[in-house]
């Protein structure tokens, strides 16, 4: 996995494959981790953190695919649910060109507008999901930002340690 | 490639997402509308997801089996004690009970009553619980081709009512669990001295279970058995809900409200029955 040679392509497609694992560990592990109603949501902080190494267009392709993920597994708002996830990769994608990839400040940093992103563009689309609770969905939220920052310094650098982001050195422009 | 090529490759690629969601969104509401299962949603929840989950259900099975397994002998035996002893008083009960239910076959038989049939259930395993977040949902290794439909109810091992079918693929589905803000059901609390059972709606809160609209004169004490009304026709009647906590009256004091504490255990799922 560890290859210095890796292209973009493949890059996506582990980031791809990262993205299905998050959303099994998902519903196995994370009500297991429950802290007063909130739990992290997985793939998000892996959409945000891959597609963020990504960037641009690619952050978009696999924003797509968490959100048809995350809609085909939830059951309930799949539009809402299937938007959110590809407006807050592409968002995530373009953060590429403003961040410094290895400040340590980073990680959280794009996990949090990522989240907010989400589920700001989710609430707006469905209201339902908070309109008669916002008490209990701010509650909720809230912890799952908290818990998303925290989670995401392990998994960002797991995807840098896979090398995910790495730009591919050709110096003599032979694959360009 | 230059800057603005690559600003007009990012919005192109998220122009044809968005184009993309709002197609597979109106593919999925139009087949919803026709209670038609979603082709998309099937191929990569059946394709993709189930698979991985099951690997991991079976993974997790088999570390519980075989090294979990080594760390609790001293426990596993007095577990095992106790298991023996429920055996045994549960062999004669059934006992007892079988020559009760044949009696009372003889006696409908007699008397020209309908046979009732215990309802035919389908044991299913949980692949995932709690999916996504602000949605208590889970997801089932049972679909379609096990002869799964929408609104199908679904119980816990223990009996108790876990929720209803809310989305159906060939291969699982999704439950909406009674906990989800979006789940009502009739329901009654257990009388006490044969009058008539107070009746009420369950709300799911996020976390709890509400009973809602119970009068201002019903009885509902704390520690009383809630269960399903079958007023409404999409729940049968009794199946266990859960426990009355506490009861708390209206402010303008002409209903009352009850918080149940579920009789399933929501957060340790790991079968299930649907009522066929």
């Amino acid at each position: 996995m560890i290859d210095s040679k890796m292209t973009p392509g493949i890059q996506t497609v582990v980031v791809v494959f990262c993205l299905l694992f998050a959303h099994v560990l998902q519903g196995r592990v994370a009500h297991a981790i429950e802290f007063r109603g909130a739990h992290p949501d997985l793939p998000l902080i892996v959409l945000a953190c891959g597609a963020t190494l990504l960037g641009g267009a690619r952050g978009t392709a696999v924003g797509l695919w968490s959100g048809l993920l995350t809609a085909s597994i939830a059951g309930v708002n799949y539009g809402s649910l299937l938007a959110s996830r590809t407006i807050a990769g592409a968002f995530a994608g373009n953060l590429q060109r403003s961040m410094l990839r290895d400040s340590i400040i980073v990680p959280p940093l794009i996990v949090f507008s990522t989240t907010v992103v989400a589920e700001f563009i989710y609430a707006v689309m469905a209201p339902n999901a908070w309109l008669h609770h916002w008490r209990l969905w701010m509650r909720q939220t809230g912890g799952e930002i908290a818990y998303n920052m925290v989670l995401s310094y392990p998994i960002y650098f797991l995807l840098r340690r896979i090398r995910i982001g790495h730009k591919v050195e050709d110096p003599f422009a032979l694959h360009s | 490639m230059p800057r603005s090529g690559r600003n007009n490759q990012r919005g192109i690629a998220l122009l044809t997402a968005l184009l993309l969601c709002g197609v597979l969104n109106a593919i999925h509401h139009q087949r919803q509308r026709r209670s038609l299962p979603d082709p998309v949603t099937g191929v990569v929840r059946d394709a993709a997801l189930i698979p991985a989950q099951t690997v991991t259900v079976q993974i997790a099975q088999w570390w519980r089996l075989h090294v979990g397994s080594l760390f609790a002998g001293p426990q596993l035996a007095q577990r095992n004690r106790i298991l023996n002893q429920q055996v045994l008083a549960l062999s004669g009960e059934n006992k007892q009970l079988l020559e009760a239910q044949q009696e009372n076959n003889r006696l409908r038989a007699l008397l020209d009553f309908e046979q009732k049939s215990p309802r035919p259930l389908l044991a299913a395993e949980v692949t995932a619980l709690k999916p996504i977040p602000h949605s208590e949902t889970l997801t089932l290794n049972r679909g379609l081709s096990s002869g799964v439909k929408l609104r199908t109810i679904v119980i816990a091992p223990n009996g108790a009512l876990i929720g209803q079918v809310l989305d159906v693929t060939p291969r699982s589905c999704t439950v909406l669990m009674m906990t989800d803000i979006g789940s009502s059901v009739g329901a009654q609390v257990r009388a006490r001295n044969n009058a008539k059972p107070p009746i009420g709606v369950c709300q799911g809160t996020g976390d709890s279970i509400h009973l809602t609209y119970l009068k201002s004169e019903d009885d509902v004490r704390p520690g009383d058995l809630v269960t399903t009304s079958g007023l409404g026709g999409v729940f049968p009647s009794d199946i266990p809900i859960g426990t009355v906590v506490s009861v708390q009256n209206d402010a303008t004091r002409s209903i009352k409200t009850a918080v149940v504490r579920p009789n399933a255990y929501f957060d340790s799922l790991e079968e299930a029955f649907l009522i066929r």
